[in-house]
């Protein structure tokens, strides 16, 4: 095999191994140690506390919209179902009554903003 | 061919030896392209994340969110035990720190709760220390007294 050709075969190869070093690296060390997580990846234990934050700020403000933005925040578009997806969570896992009933009133206050842009036409 | 004729070997060169340099410059062209990709085109997608792994915005959207319903509800334990889920190196620090930028924002009611759960905790702290303190009770209305260090972040 002529030697630049031979030359050129092991360039490319050296490049494939530092591609798979440069994807392994970054998909793995690189990532773990980025902070760079959104809200709504949290998981859903998390997301449960967090729409508790929001129903506990409900209870003392009473502002429905302001809850619903708080909830919009985590970049899911339907409150609603950030909500209900929050409350079959704390039954599944045994919430506090209180805990849970703050967030039944939430839901019932989102429920009744009629967020629901099909409903509003 | 007489006695005084010689053979004459002109000296040679020694062969060049192939520099392997251009292995080492395709190993940092693949990483750097690699890098690219994984970091850049085709990012990891987070899911189930924890609180400590948010992003710096979102970090601060939850530690006010924990200061506000501390705020409304003066329940400590439990602003204590969220707090702790963002790993902060020093919440105290995160909490003071985050005030001072959100009332240069000019929302003074986030601010003030920012600040209620800072004196809070440092007050605690001090509790724990041996040190008698006064610790606010949680009330909006309330402004605390304790000047907080005026350290300017480092990132």
């Amino acid at each position: 095999m002529p030697n630049r050709r031979r030359r050129w075969i092991f360039f490319a190869l050296a490049i494939g191994v530092g591609v798979a070093a440069g994807v392994f690296i970054g998909y793995g060390p690189a990532a773990v140690e980025t902070e760079n997580a959104e809200l709504r990846t949290l998981r859903i234990d998390y997301l449960t506390d967090y729409t508790l934050m929001v129903s506990e700020l409900y209870q003392h403000e009473g502002n429905a919209a302001m809850a619903a933005a708080r909830l919009i925040y985590i970049g899911d578009p339907s409150p609603k179902e950030s909500v209900e997806t929050a409350i079959a969570f704390a039954q599944d896992n045994q919430y506090a009554p209180k805990d849970l009933q703050l967030m039944l009133d939430l839901a019932d206050a989102i429920r009744n903003l009629n967020l629901d842009p099909e409903s509003n036409q | 061919m007489n006695d005084n004729t010689r053979e004459f070997h002109p000296q040679q060169d020694p062969p060049i030896k192939p520099s392997h340099w251009y292995l080492l410059t395709g190993v940092i062209i693949g990483l750097l392209l690699g890098l690219v990709y994984a970091l850049w085109i085709n990012p990891v997608a987070y899911q189930d994340s924890h609180p400590a792994s948010l992003s710096k915005p979102y970090k601060d959207a939850y530690r006010s969110m924990i200061a506000q319903v501390y705020a409304a509800t003066g329940n400590f334990e439990r602003a204590v035990l969220r707090l702790e889920l963002l790993e902060d190196e020093d919440p105290v620090f995160a909490l003071g720190a985050q005030a001072q930028r959100t009332l240069a924002e000019g929302k003074e009611t986030e601010a003030k709760a920012l600040a209620l759960l800072a004196s809070a905790l440092q007050a605690e702290s001090s509790l724990q220390q041996g040190f008698p303190i006064m610790i606010p009770t949680a009330t909006l209305e309330l402004v605390p007294t304790q000047t907080l260090p005026g350290v300017t972040p480092v990132p």
